[in-house]
């Protein structure tokens, strides 16, 4: 693809964007995926199986914020998308046990994205409040087909028992009765390559630089021969890829899917996490997701009511530290450096 | 499905009305204040599950649903002013992102808030005496309360109508929607008639919440099935217009109240019917005029 000339003055502003903190940035991308990589051997297991949850609805949260912070459309019923890949790798697991979980989780990860591309029609055409309210009615729809359609999602009892007591991840690489730690390394695997993959899309190729400007000059973009309806689109079909990989994961990391994977408390959860984390860094809402499920963690051995808690502090986060943890942290350091220099 | 068809009509004419009045009840509220002050509320639908456990508690107490008709729906306006005060008036100029993520915040504590009081268990609330019977008209039974229910929304709409386009208030509000600097330089407080407009909000949702708990009960995830009914309606009528709402909650009732006689296993997926078919005619909503953005 050859940049258009007009192109130079908003590729530039792009770049002064991104230089800024780039080294500050990278240094925390790779501490919190180093962390990640080295969890199995420091933490203890019964932390590792909270890191499990964090890392996969991080996955997801990240999958919300490719639509957010690249797009600026805020995605009220994210967890259709997170749901459905998880319904349709159950059953996939039930139906082709001996077909490496790879290729399966694939599937139902691009099963979902070609959903994303086919929902995002009706609703990345508008912004603001009137796309946040349509993707809720989207994820109350795909929800209300799981709660009815009994006979294929088991309703609110859900599925269980389709995980094959060997798992294959290649042709002749196979885990019998995988171990927390094992499949904690399975999601791993995943999450590392697919965020810098997706990272390196959104951020470093022209077709993440035609979602860049759409979101900065919807007009101008238009103007230089964007079809900006079908970057949206292409952006909310990512955003539902990766939500799909995080939900196939999640059916095998827990061996149960019901309708709490697709209900509108997880797609408000999924907001909270990564608004915690902060979306204006790629990896804060993998980081917003350790922070809340750790958090309610410590709350819920406090209180039973721990989520009354949560939601002041989320308030409170909303009011005082809109662009969240990392918005908080880079804050500091920018501080700090300015203090060191001066 | 048993009698002919006169009574099936006539019960169907019913079930469309109170359909209607529910959905509008709720939607109303949202729809006034978004287009008022073009603040979405989420928790909008969590005021009218607090109205509708404080009413529970109310009528549990004294024994009288007239009492807690009338008591919850003001106790639930003060709360509704305390958040207000504290929270939302903040953001009424802060852009849909912040609102509706503050709105999530405040959904999740009263959800919790509620649960935290009441349990985790759903309640059944019993119609007042002499509006619990039952009715026969040409073969068909039909309930009393529903058309209390219809009464109800009649003369609260009636109301809000004369409210909003009658009376020197109302045009007050009306123009504040519009030219905020304007009215503010004439003297009117833009904060007072803010507040107002909140807090009228607020209040139809609470009598949303009493009036309904008798038909649907109360449990703790009336928040979220109202806000999603809610959300559609206001969509599918274009945000932020009332007769837009008014229209599409009767197309609601219409497909609820009928075609529940004949399809009721699918009565789930009505309202999506109703929000995919308006849309694919009237993309921006039936009187929808602005994108939302």
């Amino acid at each position: 693809m050859t940049i258009p000339g007009k192109l130079g003055p908003a590729l530039s502003a792009l770049d002064a964007e991104r230089s800024r903190g780039r080294a500050s940035g990278a240094v925390a991308t790779f501490a919190l995926l180093g962390a990640i990589v080295s969890a199995p051997w420091i933490l203890p297991q019964a932390a590792l199986n909270d890191l499990s949850q964090a890392i996969l609805l991080g996955l997801f949260a990240i999958g919300f914020n490719i639509i957010f912070k690249y797009s600026g459309l805020l995605s009220f019923g994210h967890a259709a998308f997170f749901g459905t890949a998880a319904y349709a790798e159950a059953m996939l697991l039930q139906a082709f046990p001996a077909v490496p979980v790879p290729v399966l989780i694939l599937l139902a990860a691009c099963g979902v994205g070609a959903l994303g591309l086919l929902l995002g029609h009706i609703c990345v055409r508008r912004s603001g409040a009137y796309f946040s309210m349509m993707t809720l009615a989207i994820g109350a729809f795909l929800y209300t087909i799981a709660f009815k359609w009994h006979a294929v999602t088991g309703g609110t009892d859900g599925l269980g028992s389709f995980m094959p007591s060997t798992l294959v991840l290649l042709p002749g690489w196979r885990l019998e009765n995988p171990s927390i730690a094992q499949t904690y390394e399975l999601s791993a695997s995943f999450l590392i390559p697919l965020t810098l993959a997706v990272w390196l899309i959104l951020e470093r190729t022209p077709f993440g630089n035609a979602v860049q400007l759409v979101r900065q000059n919807e007009e101008r973009a238009a103007f230089l021969g964007y079809d900006t309806h079908r970057v949206k689109l292409a952006n909310y079909g990512l955003a539902a890829f990766v939500a799909g990989v995080a939900g196939a994961l999640w059916a095998i990391a827990n061996g149960f899917v019901s309708t709490d994977s697709i209900d509108l408390t997880l797609s408000t959860t999924v907001i909270i996490m990564a608004f915690i984390g902060g979306t204006g860094w790629f990896w804060g809402p993998l980081l917003g997701s350790a922070i809340y499920i750790f958090g309610s963690d410590r709350l819920s051995a406090l209180t039973q009511h721990w989520q009354l808690w949560m939601g002041l502090a989320f308030i409170v986060l909303v009011l005082a530290f809109p662009r969240g943890i990392a918005g908080l942290v880079a804050l500091l350091s920018s501080r700090l450096v300015e203090r060191r220099d001066g | 499905m048993s009698g002919h068809l006169p009574s099936l009509i006539i019960a169907g004419g019913l079930d469309t009305l109170t359909y209607w009045s529910l959905a509008f009840l709720i939607a109303s509220g949202l729809t006034v204040v978004f287009g008022m002050l073009g603040f979405l509320n989420v928790a909008h639908a969590s005021f009218y599950m607090l109205a509708g456990y404080i009413g529970y508690s109310i009528a549990g107490q004294t024994g009288s649903f007239w009492l807690a008709l009338l008591l919850a729906p003001p106790i639930t306006v003060v709360l509704g002013l305390a958040a207000e005060r504290l929270l939302f008036r903040r953001l009424y100029e802060a852009g849909h992102t912040p609102q509706l993520l503050l709105t999530i915040g405040i959904a999740y504590v009263i959800a919790e808030a509620t649960k935290m009081i009441w349990g985790d268990d759903a309640f059944t609330v019993s119609p007042p005496a002499g509006l619990g019977g039952h009715i026969v008209i040409l073969g068909a039974t039909l309930p009393v309360y529903h058309l209390f229910v219809i009464a109800i929304a009649l003369v609260l709409v009636g109301l809000l109508a004369l409210l909003i386009s009658g009376t020197r208030l109302g045009m007050v509000v009306r123009a504040a929607a519009t030219h905020p600097q304007m009215v503010d330089a004439l003297g009117f407080k833009l904060h007072t008639v803010h507040t107002l407009v909140f807090l009228v909000g607020v209040y139809l949702a609470a009598v949303a919440g009493v009036v309904m708990t008798p038909m649907l009960g109360i449990y703790p995830g009336m928040a979220d099935d109202a806000l999603v009914q809610t959300f559609i309606v206001v969509v599918a009528g274009g945000l932020g217009s009332l007769p837009g709402a008014f229209a599409v909650a009767g197309l609601l009732g219409l497909v609820q109240g009928f075609g529940s006689v004949f399809l009721s296993d699918y009565a789930l997926f009505f309202p999506f019917i109703v929000l995919a078919g308006v849309l694919m005619f009237r993309p921006l909503g039936l009187f929808g005029t602005r994108s939302g953005a």
